[in-house]
């Protein structure tokens, strides 16, 4: 080894970098290839090196064999010839391209390059091109060192575009004032190729990499710079405009995004006003709103074209995003303002503005109108569109356009007055006869309190149980694939194993066959464990049903509802293990989950004390007894003797010893008879324990978690000591709790849901049992609807918004209630939300409006330091519902909080200007009033078995 | 996976007619097939922005998945011209929407038509220029070209290879026949269908709930608790294509079938000149293939028989008339509409909900091919009379019918039947018949006719 070889294989094991470069830099192609063969196998084996601790954890050493690697390609790079080092590839499955490529593109990569000045440079320089745009740098800094020609082909015109400014080494700008022929030559070419600005667009975002990305662009700032009227400038503005009026899909916010960052003066855009115009009329409503924005621009100093504006921009004014119509409507304003002539056409034109949802558009356009209303075009647009017309924008109506007001809200009132005094004349209800008060002084009626333990009407349909062995099969195999509507799907399941379950007939293999088959797939796919979720704890009871030995899971404590069904089911289980058969008490009777006392009292004959062997079964039949029918069953149980006769006497009313019957059964009758109880059912009427509440996967865990070693070398990262993996752990153990059966669990105490709202869980799946007219709805469900409505699915929020309509609309919700749920801040996202919900509630019906409007002022002080946003759409609803009903507030604290909203100049201001300015008054509407007086005597004829109204 | 080609002589393109200051675009169809009479259309039209808008929210719909994030772009609008209108149906990669725009007689003006159905390129060039189109232009539609009547396979400019799944396939033609018992369950004027398509709720998650679309003071409003009757509407963001038509919308009607739950509906909006269809699937999630709305008379091979003797008798009319079909063929109407229904459901007739008929319409790739991927009518037909044991009970039949290592247990009483398989607990009649069913029916009416 001769003394440089032995000084440069040094410096690549020592990762000394400059001293390769020093140690090349005078040397002649024959000395340089004479060192090759080392070089060579010094870069094998550093890489080798490399790929053996690329592990994890890495080695402490890693950083040092890392260098060595990168010196090593460094050295080969200085003396290899492109035929020896590693050919370009497309999959470089072993990366000794990459570690190549990583060589070049380094700062003493360069430097050896500029020293060698090889001749096969420009053939690596397109090598790194095709390479990829990453490569783009390295052959720049060639050209600008003047080593090779400014190449034209398409790989280096779009790096020119893709990679520019990717390292943030060099500033754009530096790099456009180190190389002008980047702007002059290099883009102007690069627009010249297919999709040529498409890769200028899209490689302006540069997105950095890590915990708070964060958004640069490359090209625009630059081209922003360029002076008005730059060849460069005026051809992309022309282009750009060109390319949004196209079909860009997606792409078309990034076109408008990098048309903005170009920051066009007005007489640029003035100069293209024409191709605006048209983009305002484009399918996407990005485009259009855009082009509605630099046209308003363009309007103020360079005034457009009156007719063109006119004939062009109607279908911009019904935009969904309000801003966008507005400003589409102002430029109409404006030119109809300048030409006036043009006030017939406008109004055809501003149709879509004068039936926007938005009533705020609808205003705008009626006051560009007004002062043409003479013209018979505009009388005509204007008299179209009254029917559409907001409340707000209806009083802006010049007095001449005749628009049929309706008086109706005084008729519909007499009519639900003659129907409410003729219903109370033949049947008492003291809420209607509220109602009726209520209506007849003009104030809000009561809200309806449902008890549906004490006030329950029976389901609209019978529960049957399964009566033979085929119904059998085909119901439980509905359990096992959670095929059902109804939790009674279940309970007949169950109720027919244990009735049924030693009925065998002789082909029975044959009838149970796809029941077993779907069974064992369920086993062999989900290896259930008993207590995972109730359809799979079925296939454990179809199993012992097959086989009745089988051993029966052991008993856990029966302390929340999944508890509670998983007794159930082993009591079944227990049956079938010892052949006893029963009907089971429970069985709900009707689809709304009850046991009529009169139908229990004849299972409990048929039965008798053997069923106290099944102790949840005989609590949750007390659990599940109708309001109805207890006098039957007192009449009917009256001589029977036994312990279960007497249990059901006792929650019928009766009087009876019961100290025998079991604990269970014992405390669920106290519970029954003490009811309201404030606690959970489950729990007999004690107070549950708080439920976890939602944790997110703690992803800084194992930055926190123990290590251990282990013998293989590997390690072991123990998280379950940190206190976020831990609630982490509880919240999905209650996740998996609460999903074993929510709807069923439910179903066990149909006259008791409260405690379900004490969970967030359980109050996402079970929401959309509220809207049933006769739920309760206590403070705490109301709340959770109120959650519900600002929750992130929209799906939720639709369900939560309809159970508030529907409670207001059969009187279980008034403003009292909404008032105190209301009163709860919301932050901002939730606030928005919330404000938009309640313009859908209020658009439901005059009685929704009002109770919306009494809730807001009552809440005044609460919303009123809201985001301007949300606060915008909150006042705008007010506005609307006062002009609707013309009242206003007299409330002293709701004036005291809006007044400070009413300064200054937005367009909070405006709006509370307006909410203020409606005559103060409390005056309940008569329309209100009718709706909610007819919601009760549809109410009472239902509970009275009368016909529907409704 | 189904191999289509999709070969075309040259790319479609919008020119500048050199004869005024109009446009004209031309569409250019597949290459081949038998059912294209070139060139099958030419003529103007009265709104060109409408057309446009029309043309591209179809195409929208063709490139468009909503739902799986798989490759969209699956195929080129297909076209098809009669009775002096022209239809543009697509299909969404997802097969769980199909559009169709009915550019209608008043939409268009001296036309020359043919009839027949192709797919058109229609590439992002063409797209871009109509993008552009206003009113202000005057525009001529030419599918077709005269100076190519006679075109091979070898002198095509380019070939568009795709692979289409056999679910989109099948979808496709199934989709026709998800109209079928649709009924209009409301219609909405300018302002209101404006209002609510501004109000489509933002795409949910895969198992998201469906919406039901209900009357609320003025128009409709997308709602989660359930209305007796309403239109169920399952992932409503599935009619983002209507959106940008809404300006020029006259009126929206929505279509629905009579029954509970969730079940396609149709969206029509109408357009001065024109009309434009969203038909949706029942379930984001879901196509329409496996609907199986047509499963047992597919299953039956008379049906299937007669079904292609009555396709050289149909004309390319907007309206297929069944009566004058049931003379010429020389069977009951009732049976003519029940060979159409297996028509359409092998892609060879559309529906038309306004016009309540079938109209003609030959899927150049379908044809041949849906009946035989119908997978439950073909292991339906697989099973032998050894695999079937029939046991009469009270009022019908029980029967079992062998699979795999069990008997599933089929119950007919008339025309319900239940089986014991999972498709059947899953999903009851909702989408059509399993294939025990089939073979239990099979076996039953073979029974009927032969007892011996």
């Amino acid at each position: 080894m001769t003394t440089r070889e032995e000084q440069l294989v040094r410096f690549i094991d020592n990762a000394d970098e400059p001293g390769i470069v020093a140690l090349l830099a005078p040397l002649g192609e024959h000395e340089r290839a004479a060192l090759l063969p080392r070089v060579t196998e010094r870069v094998r084996e550093h890489k080798r090196r490399k790929d053996e601790n690329n592990r994890f954890p890495p080695p402490p050493d890693a950083p040092l064999i890392r260098a060595r690697a990168h010196a090593a390609f460094l050295a080969w790079l200085g003396v290899a010839d492109l035929g020896t080092l590693p050919p370009p590839a497309k999959h470089d499955s072993d990366n000794m391209r990459w570690f190549l490529h990583r060589a070049c593109a380094s700062a003493h990569g360069h430097q050896v390059l500029l020293d060698r000045r090889p001749v096969w440079l420009v053939e690596l320089a397109n090598q790194h091109l095709e390479y990829g745009y990453w490569m783009w740098d390295p052959v720049w800094r060639l050209i600008i060192a003047g080593v090779i020609d400014r190449p034209a082909t398409p790989d280096y015109l779009r790096g020119v575009a893709e990679h520019v400014g990717r390292s943030g080494d060099v500033p754009v700008d530096e790099m456009v004032r180190r190389d002008p022929a980047l702007i002059e030559q290099d883009l102007p070419a690069l627009l010249d190729l297919p999709r040529g600005l498409d890769t200028l667009v899209h490689g302006d975002v540069r997105t950095s990499i890590g915990p708070d990305p964060k958004i640069t662009r490359t090209w625009s700032p630059v081209l922003a710079a360029l002076p008005p009227g730059h060849p460069l400038r005026e051809r992309l503005l022309t282009e750009l405009l060109e390319s949004l009026g196209g079909d860009l899909g997606r792409d078309a916010s990034t076109y408008h995004s990098f048309m903005t960052e170009l920051r066009p003066s007005p007489s640029e855009y003035s100069a293209r006003q024409y191709a605006l115009l048209r983009l305002a009329g484009h399918r996407q409503s990005a485009v259009v709103s855009f082009a509605i924005l630099a046209l308003s621009k363009v309007d103020k100093r360079h005034p457009l074209s009156p007719s063109d504006v006119v004939a062009l921009l109607g279908p911009a004014t019904g935009a969904t995003s309000a801003g966008t119509a507005r400003a589409a409507v102002r430029l109409i304003a404006a030119a109809v303002k300048r030409q006036p002539s043009l006030a017939g056409a406008a109004a055809a034109t501003l149709g879509p503005a004068l039936t926007h949802r938005r009533p705020e558009i609808q205003l705008e356009a009626i006051n560009v109108l007004v002062p043409y209303a003479a013209q018979q075009q505009v009388i005509d647009a204007l008299v179209e569109a009254a029917p559409e017309l907001s409340p707000t924008a209806t009083a802006a109506l010049p007095g001449h356009v005749s628009v049929q007001t309706s008086n109706s809200h005084t008729g519909a009132l007499a009519t639900a007055l003659a129907e409410a005094e003729a219903f109370l004349e033949q049947q008492s209800d003291p809420y209607l006869a509220a109602a009726l008060a209520a209506a007849r002084s003009r104030t809000e009626a009561a809200a309806i309190d449902c008890h549906p333990w004490r006030d329950a009407l029976p389901g609209s349909g019978p529960v049957t149980p399964v009566a033979i062995i085929d119904e059998l099969i085909e119901t439980v195999l509905r359990v096992v694939d959670r095929s059902f509507r109804f939790t009674s799907t279940i309970e007949r399941s169950l109720d027919g194993l244990a009735a049924l379950h030693n009925e065998k007939p002789k082909d029975f293999g044959l009838r149970v066959g796809p029941l077993v088959a779907r069974v064992n797939k369920v086993f062999s796919t989900d290896q259930p464990t008993w207590g995972d979720h109730f359809s799979t704890d079925f296939c454990f009871l179809v199993a012992q049903w097959i086989e009745p030995h089988r051993q029966v899971a052991h008993p856990e404590n029966v302390d929340s509802p999944r508890t509670w069904l998983m007794a159930r089911l082993r009591e079944v289980a227990l049956m079938i293990q010892t052949g006893v058969r029963a009907r089971l008490l429970a069985l709900p009777t009707d689809d709304s989950d009850w046991v009529d006392p009169a139908v229990l009292a004849e299972r409990a004959v048929s039965v008798g004390d053997e069923a106290l062997n099944r102790p949840h079964d005989v609590a949750i039949a007390i659990a599940r007894l109708a309001p109805w029918g207890r006098a039957e069953a007192l009449k009917r149980l009256h001589d029977v003797p036994g312990t279960l006769a007497a249990v059901i006497r006792v929650a019928c009313g009766g009087d009876d010893p019961i100290d025998e019957a079991p604990d269970v059964v014992r405390r669920m009758v106290a519970w029954h008879l003490t009811r309201p109880a404030d606690g959970a059912p489950y729990l007999f009427g004690d107070v549950a324990p708080p439920t976890p509440t939602k944790a997110e996967f703690p992803l800084n865990a194992y930055a926190q978690a123990t290590i251990t070693q282990l013998p293989d070398g590997g390690i072991f990262m123990d998280p379950s000591g940190v206190p976020e993996w831990q609630a982490y752990e509880q919240w999905i153990d209650h996740q998996r709790h609460t999903s074993y059966g929510a709807a069923w669990g439910m179903s066990q105490w149909p006259g008791d849901a409260d405690w379900v709202w004490t969970d967030q869980l359980l109050s996402r799946h079970n929401v959309r049992s509220l809207l049933d007219p006769d739920a309760s709805l206590p403070p705490v469900a109301l709340g959770r609807v109120i959650e519900l409505i600002c929750d992130d699915t929209a799906e939720m929020r639709t369900l939560a918004t309809d159970v508030m309509i529907q409670a207001i609309s059969d009187g279980r919700l008034t403003s009292p209630q909404l008032t105190a749920a209301l009163a709860t801040p919301t932050d901002s996202v939730a606030s928005g939300r919330l404000a938009t919900a309640l313009v859908a509630v209020a658009a439901a019906s005059p009685l929704h409006r009002a109770v919306v409007a009494r809730g807001l002022i009552a809440t005044a002080p609460a919303w009123s330091g809201m985001q301007a946003r949300p606060l915008c759409t909150i006042l705008e609803l007010l506005d609307e519902i006062f002009t609707a009903d013309r009242v206003g507030t007299a409330s002293i604290v709701a004036r005291e909080a809006i007044g400070p909203l009413a300064k200054g100049r937005s367009k909070t201001a405006t709006l509370a200007t307006r909410v203020l300015a409606h005559e103060p008054t409390e005056r309940w509407p008569a329309d209100a009033s009718a709706v909610a007086l007819t919601a009760r005597v549809i109410r009472a004829k239902r509970r009275t078995g009368g016909p529907r109204t409704a | 996976m189904t191999d289509v080609v999709m070969a075309y002589d040259r790319s479609s393109r919008l020119v500048a007619d050199s004869s005024n200051s109009g446009h004209i675009l031309e569409l250019v169809p597949a290459a081949g097939g038998d059912a294209i009479d070139r060139p099958f259309f030419a003529g103007w039209v009265t709104r060109p922005k409408i057309v446009a808008q029309l043309l591209l929210a179809v195409a929208a719909v063709a490139r468009s998945t909503y739902f799986r994030p798989i490759t969209s772009q699956l195929l080129d609008p297909i076209l098809t011209s009669g009775d002096g209108r022209l239809r543009i149906e697509s299909f969404s990669s997802c097969c769980g929407v199909y559009a169709r725009a009915d550019v209608l007689p008043d939409g268009l003006e001296n036309v020359t038509v043919g009839s027949g159905t192709t797919n058109v390129d229609f590439n992002q060039d063409v797209r871009d220029a109509l993008s552009r189109i206003d009113d202000r232009v005057e525009l001529r539609l030419s599918i077709g070209d005269e100076g190519l009547h006679v075109v091979t396979r070898g002198s095509t400019a380019f070939e568009r290879r795709v692979k289409l799944p056999t679910r989109w396939i099948k979808g496709l033609g199934e989709a026709a026949l998800a109209q079928l018992g649709m009924r209009p369950v409301a219609t909405l004027d300018a302002p209101n269908a404006r209002r609510l398509l501004a109000e489509l709720p933002p795409a949910g998650g895969a198992s998201a709930p469906p919406y039901t679309l209900a009357r609320r003071e003025r128009g409709l409003r997308f709602q989660q608790s359930a209305v007796a009757a309403a239109a169920v509407v399952a992932g409503p963001y599935r009619l983002r294509e209507l959106v940008p038509l809404a300006a020029y919308a006259t009126s929206l009607t929505v279509w629905a079938r009579p029954e509970h739950g969730v079940r396609p509906c149709a969206f029509q909006v109408d357009l001065p000149g024109a009309r434009m269809w969203l038909v949706l699937s029942p379930d984001v999630a879901r196509g329409f293939s496996g609907e199986g709305a047509a499963l047992e008379a597919m299953s039956d091979p008379s049906a299937v028989d007669r079904a292609a003797q009555l396709r050289p008798l149909l004309d390319w009319s907007a309206k297929l008339d069944e009566t004058s079909l049931a003379q010429r063929a020389g069977v009951p109407v009732a049976r003519v509409r029940a060979l159409l229904a297996v028509l359409g459901g092998q892609g060879l007739v559309g529906r038309d909900l306004a016009g309540d008929a079938w109209f003609r319409r030959d899927l150049p790739f379908v044809a041949d091919r849906v009946a035989k991927l119908q997978p439950r009518v073909r292991k339906a037909a697989q099973m032998g009379d050894a695999d079937l044991v029939v046991k009469p009970i009270d009022g019908g039949h029980e029967v079992f019918v062998r699979s795999g290592e069990i008997a599933h247990r089929v119950v007919v009483h008339g025309e319900a039947a239940r089986c014991t398989c999972q498709w059947s607990v899953r999903h009851s009649a909702s989408r059509g018949p399993c294939r025990h069913i089939l073979a239990a029916r099979q076996f039953l009416a073979r029974q009927a006719q032969d007892p011996a």
